[in-house]
């Protein structure tokens, strides 16, 4: 009799037991839903590991590299759709994780860029100019002169005092038609020894800078000794030699100066400003801001908004980098190839939406993401790799 | 040996109690003693050197540093590996050494390789001994908080107050700071003043460097007295900086101030702290090896209390993680099942015995064992935590077994003597005489249980790698509780028993719970005894059930312990920013925070704490989240629910959500090698190679029957931008590599040039460029090289942009450099499905097709690379090797012990066919449970083994004895001697098993921090008892009424033959 109570009792526990551990089934009960939706497991910083929910649920829950717990990637984020050439990863993510997330996006427009020169300068002070200048003025005085009277002596003379002080002038630095307006005003640029309206500006630019430094590009001068003063102007000429003791080259700038601050020999920080033409020779350039950018050194990608919380990771060819000329602190990039103008561009966040899409996207075969280098061709086709 | 020992102990018993009074002041001044932690250290036993070079990209960590190192480093005495790794500024050497090597002895070994290795260190690497502290080490976490106070100025009273005051109090072995900003002082140089006035940087360093000393020129003596001569020279504020020297230009005398600007600024950092939104300083408390974590945390509590007196107004040091609740949650969980184990057990008692006495000195069993195994825990280094407690909890059952079957007898061969003397009052000398007698009658099966149960658990000794260490702590404690349980049967029970079992004694026929346990049992088993086959048919339906419902089961290692603190750790893939990464962790922190009534504080972690036990890099975020009590949680949360709904509520893209546990992840954080079950390892000099030989042994052996998503690591992940000095252009100028490189490490880089003395303060004083002229690669071309040698009559030396003397690139490269024994290698996972392949046979598969592949030429493996085979595989084979050996002697000594027990070859087979049965109720139970098969599952089967052997044998050897005595010659007499036997021993086994049984009940039924762990172990008991108690009670004697049968039936047959 009292075996067959003791009997019931283990019956009646039973249940009661279960209802124990209620905690404990209700985690595993879990499970089933989210195989359903899960596409395969990964992990956060190795991307590239992936595992399928079969053999996530036979106890492959752990990255192999750095043991971190894998998280699950559902099926919702992927984007069943094919590449085009220069497309190499999408991916959708939903609205409140970009808002959280801070993503910022730009449209992609027309502007003109500039190329931005730093080098530094001083204020010209430069009598050795201004005493070649008078010979050449007075070269040319007496070449009329000459040829008032008709001896062709004097005029050969006088006329070759012209093309030797020329020289000269040519040599210091000044250019045809400096030359040719300083013959006709016949005037000694006084700003070359005295403080004056106008300075000329000396500053050197290195050999692999000359590129941008062209004939009236902008210049903006700010003198060391007064902080946040600036001096505008224009490049006037280049120097034809590069300078063997400093390596450089000099360029001519004549800076307005209305309060005469700027006295010769002062140091300067110049800022030459070139307009950036494309290939093609246009100045309204399609640009995007750097930040857009994401350059892995192999590739350069932009991630481009394609509808509601869908973007598409995009390859493009661009240019130097460039400063507005609305907004000199924003830098740019002119875009080459890639982009059309009116799309809009991820500027803040691309980093992530890029990690994401390595997570959860459809990469194209060739990407390892923005960080990962390339693979061989159908490595990532192991039997245990699901995309 | 045995008797005598009995004998003794009777006769001297004011011995025997003063000696248990003794055990019991010792027992509990060793509990007292023994240190608590939370979970036993799971992790290898390592030290880890800890290499620092500042700025320098994995690259060149490995081959400088790391590489260096570790060739000095091996061949150090009972190192199993030397695995390393370099990450961005920093490099760790992990020493691993065979288990079992002595922590501090190893750790002098190592420094003294150390002092060896380093001389091929550059001068400015700094390589340090790691902590004595373990993974488990990380015991307190704190910031130091301040309204009015810039995170710089926290920072340095963590740095130079809290740190050293905390890092004084015993038992801790350093104090790290985490988050916030060092104060430095930073020159930022203009380039292109530098130009102007034509000095280089390395003269600024230069002056600057010599402008920073304090002397003393001894003394000087005047009037009779010594004036102590100093020169004083230290550099003390932003204009002892500005006004130094650097040359002259033209006359003019140049300063710093001239060149560029001098500000108080924050430090370099790769780690930030951030609370609820905003950021923080704290730090981090490591606690020595071996040390008692509460005890040290209680020290530290005071030692703030102290200090909090001296920091500034408004300061406050404010914990974050304190393990002392998850601590005191799991011993409150083992203790409270301990004392309703306890309880329940001598209520269990006193309901079959029905003798408040004789319930009192079983029940003493409990107490006093307990005690012992905290002395033996303490004599062999075992400390307490939730295993080894636990060890304790499931030994309770089984402990008063051996009190019970003492005193039962003791009981009985009293109260037979007091009928015999019919009712009379029984001499001291007649008590005493029939305690010694049934006592001794006794001893040898008592014993005999401890035997077996102690070599029952030899095979859990024998566990390798982490099982080994989760468990050892757990079978050490179960053996010693079982140690002590039979030491008291053996010497304080009869004792005990001679003391106060006087006066009436009821016999055990009168005793009601008996008559009523007869009542029941004896016509079942008459009806059992009938109906052989149908019992038997029950017995092999129950079996084979069980064997089904086992093989659909899902396995897993361990069954996770909930640590109560939750550590969520958003990653982001290798390469992220500090600025990116620190502001997903403030949104998410303030989302936590705010979102989640369940959470008390949430502070977040991101890159290092400044020790060398943190490995961290800035990609990866740790919030401790601690959550309230559960009583305050929404109505239906839980804590699976909660970790999900925090998931969504925080996700980000590119973010992944990682939740774990705060000890649990210190513990994967300083895991290495490899963790899957089978793993090659590709080495050889050039990580490319080792990557394209990864990829092609990835496609290989995915081919391989058994193998799950095989995975080749890949080394990228980190962009880097390389300067490649083009040494034609820099011979032209005349320039030395060594030249540009130094501008690139101070200009670009930045060089913490000297350092301030301010007192007790020492910051860094640190030269760069400008950052807008250094922050992108059109700036960087900028930077100005000095020419060497001077051009003709040059006023000094031409400055070079960089640009022309390098060429730039931006290439990806590896996070993170792994080697092991000085060489670099990549892992190829692989997982193997075991239900179609053992791992054993899957790795000689895989084996022999790479091999196959290799000589077809399929994978071309180049001069100077090497493959070898690695992963738990080996842990297996190694347990596999020594686990089977020490199961066959477990069971063979069980086998003999049994065989010296009964001489009798039917009784074992009798055994074996009953054990498989216990076992199936073990299975049973899980299955309905829902449990995994873990290793604590088994550790749970061998735990009922032994106890399932004990009650067999007991009713085996009483059927035996009464079959000597009686000699039963016809099938009913057979049947009534087996009743008898039964009857005999029903109560016993009943009490036994029930103790068992209902003394798990609490363990089963608790909640708290450490069930999950505890549950599954007492599961097959729980199970396997009920199944087995059936066994025993039916199926043995109906098995042994027929072989008995059998012989007679045999033997008449023989006699009718014969006659």
């Amino acid at each position: 009799m009292k075996l067959v109570n003791f009997m019931m009792v283990i019956l009646l526990m039973g249940p009661f037991a279960v209802d124990g551990f209620a905690q404990v089934s209700s985690q595993e009960s879990h499970q089933p839903e989210h195989v359903e939706e899960v596409s395969h497991y990964t992990c956060g910083m190795h991307p590239s590991v992936k595992v399928t929910p079969e053999n996530y649920a036979k106890g492959d829950t752990k990255c192999p590299i750095c043991f971190m717990p894998l998280t699950p990637v559902k099926k919702g984020g992927m984007v069943e759709e094919k590449f085009d050439a220069n497309v190499i990863s999408k991916v959708e993510i939903k609205a409140r994780e970009l808002k959280l997330a801070g993503i910022k996006t730009e449209q992609v427009v027309k502007r003109h860029l500039f190329k931005e020169i730093r080098a530094v300068g001083r204020v010209a002070y430069d009598p050795q100019l201004a005493i070649a200048q008078d010979e050449f003025i007075s070269a040319v005085k007496a070449y009329y002169k000459a040829t008032q009277g008709e001896i062709v002596e004097i005029i050969d003379r006088a006329a070759s005092m012209i093309s030797s002080s020329k020289r000269k002038l040519l040599l210091l630095g000044l250019n045809e038609d400096q030359i040719n307006v300083l013959e006709q005003t016949q005037e000694v640029e006084e700003s070359l020894i005295l403080p004056g309206k106008r300075m000329w500006i000396y500053g050197n630019v290195f050999e692999y800078e000359l590129n941008w430094v062209k004939k009236d590009s902008y210049v903006k001068v700010r003198p060391l000794s007064f902080a946040g003063e600036e001096f505008f102007g224009k490049v006037v000429s280049i120097n034809p030699v590069v300078d063997p003791l400093t390596r450089s080259v000099r360029f001519r700038a004549l800076v307005e100066n209305p309060d005469e601050k700027l006295k010769p020999e002062m140091y300067v920080d110049v800022e030459i400003m070139s307009q950036y033409t494309d290939p093609d020779g246009n100045e309204d350039v399609l640009s995007i801001p750097k930040s857009a950018l994401l350059d892995t050194g192999r590739r350069r990608i932009v991630w481009v908004v394609k509808g509601k919380e869908k973007f598409e990771g995009r390859l493009v060819e661009i240019g130097p980098e460039s400063i507005s000329h609305a907004d000199q602190l924003l830098k740019y990039y002119p875009v080459l190839k890639g982009l059309k103008e009116g799309e809009h561009v991820v500027t803040k966040g691309n980093f992530l939406i890029d990690s994401q899409s390595q997570i959860t996207g459809v990469v194209s075969s060739s990407y390892g993401g923005a960080l990962e280098p390339a693979e061989p061709k159908g490595s990532m086709k192991g039997s245990g790799h699901k995309h | 040996m045995i008797n005598t020992i009995i004998k003794s102990c009777l006769k001297n018993r004011f011995l025997v109690l003063t000696t248990f009074a003794l055990l019991v002041v010792f027992g509990f001044s060793a509990m007292r003693q023994t240190p608590i932690d939370a979970i036993p250290d799971i992790g290898e036993l390592q030290v880890i050197v800890y290499a620092e070079w500042p700025g320098r990209s994995p690259q060149d960590v490995e081959d400088q540093v790391i590489y260096p190192l570790t060739t000095g480093l091996m061949g150090t005495p009972k190192v199993k590996v030397v695995r390393s790794s370099a990450a961005f500024g920093f490099g760790l050497v992990n020493m691993i050494f065979e288990d079992g090597t002595d922590y501090y002895w190893a750790r002098t070994r190592v420094l003294e390789r150390l002092d060896f290795a380093k001389k091929d260190m550059p001068a400015d690497a700094v390589v340090t001994l790691g902590p004595d502290a373990t993974a488990l080490g990380q015991i307190f976490w704190y910031t130091v908080e301040g309204e009015d106070y810039g995170l710089d100025e926290l920072r340095s009273i963590q740095d130079w107050y809290v740190r050293f005051q905390l890092t004084s109090v015993e038992g801790v072995s350093e104090v790290a700071s985490v988050g916030g900003y060092v104060k430095q002082y930073q020159v930022d140089v203009d380039p292109n003043k530098l130009l102007a006035y034509n000095v280089s940087l390395l003269h600024v360093i230069q002056a600057i460097k010599m402008s920073n000393i304090d002397v003393g020129a001894k003394v000087f003596e005047e009037g009779g007295l010594e004036y102590v001569v100093r020169g004083l020279g230290f550099i003390k504020s932003i204009e002892d900086i500005e006004d130094i020297v650097i040359g002259v230009h033209e006359g003019t005398p140049i300063s710093i101030k001239d060149i560029g600007g001098v500000a108080l600024g924050a430090d370099f950092r790769r780690g930030a702290l951030d609370k609820e939104g905003r950021e923080a300083t704290g730090g981090v408390v490591l606690m020595r090896f071996g040390e008692n974590p509460l005890e040290v945390i209680k020290r530290i509590k005071e030692k703030i209390e102290e200090i909090s007196v001296g920091l500034p107004e408004g300061v406050k040091i404010v914990p974050f993680y304190d393990r002392t609740r998850l601590i005191l949650d799991s011993v409150h969980t083992l203790t409270s099942a301990l004392t309703q184990e306890i309880l329940i057990t001598v209520v269990v008692i006193l309901i079959f015995l029905l003798h408040f006495w004789g319930s009192v000195i079983i029940s003493i069993v409990l107490p006093i064992g307990i005690l012992i195994a905290f002395i033996l825990m303490k004599q062999f280094g075992v400390d307490a935590n939730i295993m080894s407690l636990g060890g304790i909890a499931i030994a309770i059952g089984v402990m008063v077994d051996s009190g019970c079957v003492m005193v039962e007898n003791i009981y009985r061969k009293l109260a037979l003597k007091s009928v015999e003397k019919k009712g009379q009052t029984l001499t001291r000398a007649e008590r005493l005489d029939v305690c010694v007698q049934a006592a001794q009658e006794v001893g040898r099966p008592v014993l005999f249980a401890l035997l077996t149960t102690i070599v029952s658990f030899v095979p859990v000794f024998v566990l390798t790698g982490q099982a080994g260490k989760l468990f050892s702590p757990l079978a050490f404690t179960k053996t010693f509780a079982m140690i002590g349980a039979a030491i008291i049967a053996l010497t304080l029970l009869p004792t005990l028993c001679y003391i106060l079992l006087r006066g009436r004694l009821l016999r055990i026929e009168d005793n009601k719970m008996a008559k009523l346990l007869h009542q029941g049992y004896r016509p079942f088993l008459q009806w059992a005894l009938k109906c052989k086959k149908i019992i038997i048919i029950i017995s092999v339906c129950v079996f084979v059930l069980g064997l089904g419902l086992g093989s659909v089961m899902k396995q897993e290692f361990m069954p996770p312990l909930d640590e109560g603190d939750l550590l969520f750790m958003p990653v982001l893939l290798p390469g992220a920013s500090l600025t990116q990464v620190m502001e997903i962790m403030q949104k998410q922190d303030i989302i936590i925070k705010n979102e989640f009534p369940e959470v008390e504080r949430v502070v977040g972690k991101l890159g290092r704490a400044e020790t060398s036990t943190d490995p961290a890099p800035v990609a990866m975020i740790e919030t401790i989240v601690s959550l309230k009590d559960k009583k305050h949680w929404r109505p239906g949360m839980t804590r699976a629910k909660l970790i999900e709904e925090i998931q969504e509520k925080t996700k980000m893209p590119g973010v992944s959500p990682i939740m774990t546990q705060p000890i649990r992840n210190r513990i994967d954080m300083l895991a290495t090698g490899i963790q899957t079950p089978v793993g090659i390892k590709v080495f050889g000099p050039d990580l490319k190679e080792i990557e394209k030989i990864g990829i092609q042994l990835e496609k290989i052996v995915s081919k391989v029957e058994g193998a799950v998503s095989p995975y080749a690591e890949r080394i990228g992940g980190r962009s880097y931008f390389e300067m490649d000095i083009n040494r034609k252009q820099a011979a032209r100028y005349g320039i030395h590599v060594q030249d540009i490189q130094d501008l690139i490490m101070t200009g670009i880089g930045g060089m913490n040039v000297t350092t301030t003395v301010e007192g007790r303060e020492r910051y860094p004083v640190r030269v760069r460029y400008m950052r807008e002229l250094r922050d992108n690669p059109e700036d960087l071309k900028r930077i100005f090289v000095p020419t060497r040698w001077m051009w003709r009559n040059s006023p000094g030396p031409a400055q070079i942009p960089l640009a022309q003397l390098v060429e730039f690139k931006k290439v990806p490269g590896p996070a993170m450099i792994l080697s092991e024994n000085t060489m670099p290698y990549g892992r190829v996972f692989v997982s193997v499905d075991q239900s179609k392949i053992g791992l054993v046979d899957f790795v000689a598969d895989a084996q022999k097709v790479v091999q196959e592949e290799i000589q077809k030429g399929n994978v071309q493996i180049p001069p100077g690379y090497f493959i070898t085979w690695s992963g738990q595989f080996e842990a297996e084979m190694e347990s596999r090797k020594k686990l089977l050996p020490s199961i066959i002697i477990a069971l063979a000594v069980i086998l003999i012990l049994l065989y010296i027990a009964f001489k009798n070859f039917s009784v074992l087979a009798i055994l074996a066919g009953v054990l498989p049965l216990s076992l199936m109720g073990g299975v049973i139970l899980l299955f309905l449970l829902d449990f995994r098969f873990s290793t604590a599952v088994w550790v749970g089967f061998i735990a009922l083994f032994g106890v399932a052997t004990d009650n067999a044998v007991v009713l085996l050897s009483t059927l035996e004895q009464l079959f000597k005595e009686k000699m039963p010659k016809t099938i009913t007499d057979v049947r009534q001697t087996v009743i008898e036997a039964g009857l005999l021993r029903v109560r016993p086994a009943m009490m036994t098993t029930m103790t068992t049984i209902i003394a798990l009940l609490p363990v089963m039924f608790s909640t708290g921090s450490g069930s999950e762990i505890m549950k599954p172990m007492a599961a097959p008991t729980v199970g396997g008892l009920v199944t087995a108690t059936l066994a025993n009670l039916i199926l043995v004697p109906v098995l042994y009424a027929w072989i008995k049968e059998r012989q007679i039936k045999r033997l008449s047959k023989n006699n009718l033959d014969n006659s």
